[in-house]
């Protein structure tokens, strides 16, 4: 994998000789001067490209980092007369504590919420910039920035500094590139893609959010050390709202998702007032044009629309024949020999004690008790309302109960966080499919198996052989998984799946970690006869492998034939419990589910 | 005195953040989405109002509802152009919000095309002189706006408790899909929040101009500060928008005084941070849980 | 009056509806039964207008609807009272009432006249007329979605699961509701899971099983069928 980071090496090849393709004289000096401005930006646009591409959380204020980094160069070079380099770390280090701050507080905020605290963030950094004159100048801002040497490497000129430059944006590309394609990048467009999804499937939202902040802030703040060392001058209004504005739409422009999208974005967008200026003063607006309609039909972005166009002329070229989906469950049911069904034992696994869970007036769940044990596999079914869809939420963590308490294995985990009770042993799926629509099915069961994994943010950037070790047993452990369910289509993306084969991916999300307990929030909703057949296989066979299953259905043939112990939910109370036909036999569960109506009760 | 002095000029400012976090809460409710260019369309109608009233001599209550009704005919060409195309997109507050800002770099950018770089002076209808009331020196401009505001918010009121056509909008916001199905068109219910809200900030951008200068970027800064001010009012509450910029109207009023005439931009945002961190729904809002 | 004739339907991938064909004639009341996606609501959805058939017609009153959104399909007097009530819950029930009639224009008077008769069926709304939406009971709710759905002046009234979530006794009332309505001389179209009480008061019904017609008949030779509870019970056949 790591040979596909060559794809990098034309780009910054291409970069490199710049210099030596622009014009000599004065022109030459400006268009210099431009390409290194440009790639102070693109570097500031990659921290986006992990903040708002990756982790799909909204930042209007890089231009503030951007500003914290140069600023805090300035100041110690400056006016305390700090060598270089310990200035230039520092002015990394200052913007990215501000970017944890940030992050922590974006947990509890979304959308609107957080790009309004970001904005806010950015307008006070700029007062400060321009009101706190003994320490930054004030509107006047700082001069003579130096420039660095190494021993006998000096950087002072225009074009060995872009070149020194081009080492820190390829080290930038680096990062961004190695997150993307680790552990942790995964859990950023879990993220994204499904919050509740992601924090079910064990990963704790806090500290994603606060990795993918004060990466970005890193990358604000070291494109603004370079850009002070570049300019030698700075001011307070180039680190204004409108810039961090700018730094967004080339982020978007270029495609947020991909690095080359970005490097793209930051390229254009910084040369193309050069190049639109016989508009005169109409570029401006053109440029705001150009935003509107790249979002109104480009949302992948320019780069986007470039990979769009060579696949399109591939396909033409290769002409390749679409794989045909396999049986579902062909693998699992041909693998082995019938293992005789376990007969569940006496050990409670889950027990559930009086649980309520109201909302405003609504007693959605009323008093509910009831035991799993290992190896069972339990149903809860009920008429439509009646609760079911409630309890799973509490037992999952995404509702906290309003009374009553779950035990898991000897542990009471009422109102624990979603990604603790998944690290505790209980996974689930949804009733209406969460899986990470833009990440292909053998990436979304990969994000299944997250919480096993341990090698955090220093690890994935030094590549530590461990790191390494730990994502290829990831990939395997998925692969295997979803092999084992019979599903072959592992690069599709997950929106392109048929229905019944997404519920399969979500299954082996999450199984792949082998949980204690796994429940099933309808399964066969939404399926046809024949995947509903395929799916009672596969949960037969669930339960052969030594799973122990909650589920909720509503199909009986599907219960019967799979179900261990069946409860049997009305009104958010349970009315009755015992095997499959025992319930459906019982008066009060006929009455739920027919009505109220004597003369149906003869048996 | 100075107190009283400045709590008009706080509930004043404060007025004009109330008109335009109205826009916001009122687009919110309607179809969830944030427009970030809502700030622009109080810089649409004070520019709209300069050409009528000084270059075309208009009598300037004439100037002052026709710009108002562009300011609403704007914000619903704005709609038909920028928010329509991506309304449907999954998640799509993120692709709505940049698509508005590019709408505001855009507005922004067309009236500096149309209108030149040079602020602009509306006058007022009144003399630049405060007037004494008994001890208390305050401008007329000042008063007008609290009036008008106070009228304004009357008249919505009015609107939105006692008419069905304010009924309908307000059932379309509440469940779109049931409108629906009682017969409302929850399109035009849509178009017409959008242009009732840009109509809204064109108000506040016509009171506002003779205190400062008309200028293309007049707009951003009192739409983030009405948008922090929705925010402190609960963000779906109309009683929360008005309460909320009256709020911040008066703490940077009063803070920009007392405190720090230099951060006086920056009170709205710190008040808004501290609100997330200790009230995070806002003064009005209802915490929800979030549905699975 | 109402023809559905071969529909099939999609919610993006999903097929909901795969071949639906059913007739309502002026005055009956009709019941679509089945176990839990079986595609009874999506039957409704698909004749209000709310999603658009994929194949197949759709004729009312000899004029055919499947392409019409569902502003304009209620307007020609097919009133949808959707699953869950979906009351505005910011409106009072008065203003819930009003909004009924949204779908035609209405002097004051009529409206008045309009109250007086749901309140002449829903007597219970009276002393809630300015209550908020959202504090009233499920069973309240009910009333109010019915009583909205007939302030449309409806010719056909579809009912999406009435009883859901209501304690039996009110499901009970609910039921004698709808047959007074129907005596009124408005048509019914009623989902339900209840099929036992739904088919006490219909006069006809569908048994749907995975988007299609598996059976119809009158109600009382369903009533009187075993094969009927047991495909209830248990979904694909499974005896």
């Amino acid at each position: 994998m790591a040979r596909q980071i060559l794809k990098f090496i034309p780009v910054i090849a291409l970069l490199a000789i710049v210099p030596f393709l622009l014009p000599g004289g004065r022109l030459g000096t400006y268009y210099l001067t431009l390409t290194i401005l440009s790639v102070s930006y693109a570097i500031a646009c990659l921290g986006l490209t992990v903040v708002l591409g990756y982790s799909g959380q909204v930042s209007l204020a890089q231009a503030a980092f951007y500003g914290l980094g140069s600023y805090t160069l300035a100041i110690l070079t400056v006016k305390h007369h700090w060598p270089f380099w310990p200035s230039a770390l520092l002015g990394v280090i200052v913007p990215t504590l501000f970017g944890l701050v940030l992050g922590a507080i974006s947990l509890r905020l979304t959308t609107h919420y957080l790009a309004l605290v970001t904005i806010g963030f950015q307008v006070i950094i700029s007062l400060v910039l321009n009101n706190w004159a003994t320490v930054t100048g004030g509107a006047d801002g700082i001069s003579n920035i130096p420039r660095p040497t190494i021993g006998p490497l000096s950087f002072v000129d225009d074009r060995s500094y872009y070149w020194l430059m081009l080492v820190f944006l390829c080290l930038a590309v680096y990062v961004v590139y190695r997150l993307r394609h680790s552990r942790l990048g995964n859990a950023l467009l879990a993220l994204r893609e499904d919050e509740i999804a992601a924090s079910s499937a064990g990963i704790n939202l806090f500290w994603a959010k606060v990795l993918a902040f004060s990466v970005s802030a890193a990358l604000g703040g070291l494109a603004g050390v370079l850009y002070a060392a570049g300019a030698l001058y700075i001011s307070p209004n180039i680190y204004i709202f409108d810039q961090s504005v700018l730094f967004f739409s080339m982020t978007l422009v270029g495609g947020q998702e991909s690095i080359i999208g970005t490097l793209l974005g930051a390229g254009l967008l910084t040369f193309l007032p050069e190049w639109l200026r016989f508009l005169k003063d109409y570029y401006i607006a053109v440029y705001g044009l150009l935003v509107i309609v790249v979002v109104l039909f480009l949302p992948d972005g320019l780069w986007g629309l470039v990979q769009r166009g060579v696949r399109a002329i591939l396909r033409l070229v290769k002409k390749e024949t679409p794989v045909q989906p396999a049986a579902v469950v062909e693998t699992l049911m041909q693998r082995a020999e019938p293992i005789h069904r376990p007969t569940p034992g006496e050990q409670v696994l889950l027990e559930v004690k009086d649980l309520h869970k109201h909302f405003g007036g609504v007693k959605a769940v009323n008093g509910v008790s009831f035991t799993v044990r290992k190896g069972d596999v339990a149903v809860l079914i009920g008429p439509n309302g009646s609760g079911k869809t409630t309890v799973l939420n509490v037992l999952s963590g995404i509702y906290e109960p309003t009374a009553g308490e779950v035990w898991f294995d000897g542990r009471n985990i009422s109102g624990l966080k979603p990604h603790v009770i998944n690290r505790l042993g209980i996974a689930r799926t949804f009733q209406n499919i969460r899986l990470f629509p833009e990440l292909t099915a053998l990436e979304n069961v990969i994000v299944g198996y997250y919480p096993k994994g341990t090698v955090g943010l220093a690890g994935t950037l030094l590549s530590t052989p461990r790191g390494y070790l730990e994502e290829r047993i990831a990939r395997e452990r998925a692969e295997e998984t979803l092999r084992l369910l019979g599903f072959t289509r592992i690069h599709e993306k997950a929106k392109n799946l048929p229905y019944g084969q997404q519920r399969i991916v979500e299954i082996a999300r999450a199984m792949v970690c082998e949980p204690q307990l796994l429940l099933l929030d309808e399964p066969a909703a939404g399926m046809n006869t024949e995947e509903t057949k395929e799916l009672s296989h596969l949960v037969y066979r669930l339960h052969e492998l030594g799973f122990t299953i909650l589920l909720i259905e509503h199909d009986m043939s599907f219960v019967s034939q799979v179900a261990t112990q069946a409860y049997v939910m009305d009104f958010g109370s349970k009315i009755a419990e015992g095997s499959v036909d025992e319930v459906l036999r019982n008066p009060a569960v006929i009455k739920a589910y027919l009505g109220d109506d004597a003369e149906y009760d003869y048996a | 005195m100075q107190v009283i002095q400045l709590l008009v000029t706080g509930l004043a400012v404060g007025s004009i953040y109330a008109l335009v976090a109205l826009g916001f809460v009122l687009v919110y409710t309607a179809v969830n989405v944030v427009n970030f260019a809502q700030g622009d369309f109080s810089m649409v109608a004070a520019f709209f109002m300069v050409s009528l009233v000084v270059s075309a001599h208009l009598p300037y209550a004439l100037g002052f509802v026709v710009s108002v009704i562009l300011a609403g005919v704007a914000g619903y060409l704005f709609q038909l152009g920028v928010y329509q195309p991506v309304k449907n997109r999954p998640r799509n507050f993120l692709p709505v919000m940049i698509a508005t800002v590019g709408g505001s770099i855009f507005l922004q950018h067309l009236f500096l095309i149309l209108y030149g770089p040079v602020p602009l002076q509306l006058p007022s209808v009144f003399s630049q002189q405060t007037v004494d009331l008994g001890g208390v020196h305050v401008y007329p401009q000042y008063l007008l706006i609290i009036v008008v505001t106070a009228v304004m918010v009357a008249l919505l009121n009015w609107f939105f408790e006692r008419t069905k056509l304010g009924k309908q909008m307000q059932a379309t916001a509440q469940d779109p899909t049931t409108a629906r199905l009682m017969g409302i068109n929850t399109a035009r219910m849509n178009a017409l929040t959008f242009a009732l809200s840009t109509a809204l900030g064109g108000l506040a951008g016509i009171l506002v101009a003779p205190v400062y200068m008309v200028t293309t970027t007049m707009g951003s800064l009192i739409g983030l500060k009405a948008f922090a001010a929705s925010i402190v009012g609960g963000f779906s509450s109309v009683k929360g928008a008005i309460i909320g910029g009256l709020a911040i109207g008066i703490i940077e009023t009063f803070g920009g005084t007392y405190i720090s005439g230099a951060y006086r931009d920056a009170f709205a945002f710190i008040v808004l941070v501290l609100f997330l961190i200790f009230r995070p729904y806002g003064l009005f809002g209802e915490k929800v849980s979030q549905k699975v | 009056m109402l023809k559905v004739h071969h529909i099939e339907s999609r919610y993006g991938e999903v097929v909901g509806l795969h071949d639906i064909s059913l007739e309502v004639n002026e005055g009956e009341i009709v019941a679509l039964l089945g176990v839990n996606g079986a595609g009874k609501s999506t039957t409704l959805k698909t004749i209000s207008g709310l999603l658009h058939p994929t194949k197949g017609t759709i004729e009312y009153l000899g004029e055919r609807i499947d392409r019409l959104p569902p502003e304009t399909i209620v307007r020609k007097g097919i009133v949808h009272v959707p699953e869950g009530r979906r009351i505005f819950p910011g409106l009072t029930v008065k203003e819930n009432l009003i909004m009924g009639t949204s779908n035609r224009k209405v002097s004051k008077a009529e409206v008045e006249q309009g109250i007086e008769r749901v309140l002449t069926i829903f007597p219970d709304l009276k002393r809630l007329m300015n209550q908020l939406g959202w504090s009233l009971s499920g069973g309240q709710q009910q009333m109010l979605a019915i009583g909205r759905g007939l302030m449309a002046n409806p010719k056909i009234l579809m009912l999406d699961e009435p009883s859901l979530g209501l304690a039996p006794v009110i499901v009970k009332q609910v039921f004698q509701t709808i047959r007074e309505i129907n005596e009124q001389g408005v048509t019914v179209l009623l989902v339900e899971q209840n099929a036992s009480m739904s088919l006490r008061i219909a006069h006809r019904a569908y048994l749907l099983e995975t988007g299609r017609v598996v059976r119809t008949d009158t109600a009382a030779n369903l009533l009187a069928d075993d094969a009927v509870r047991t495909t209830l019970l248990t979904a694909h056949g499974r005896g």
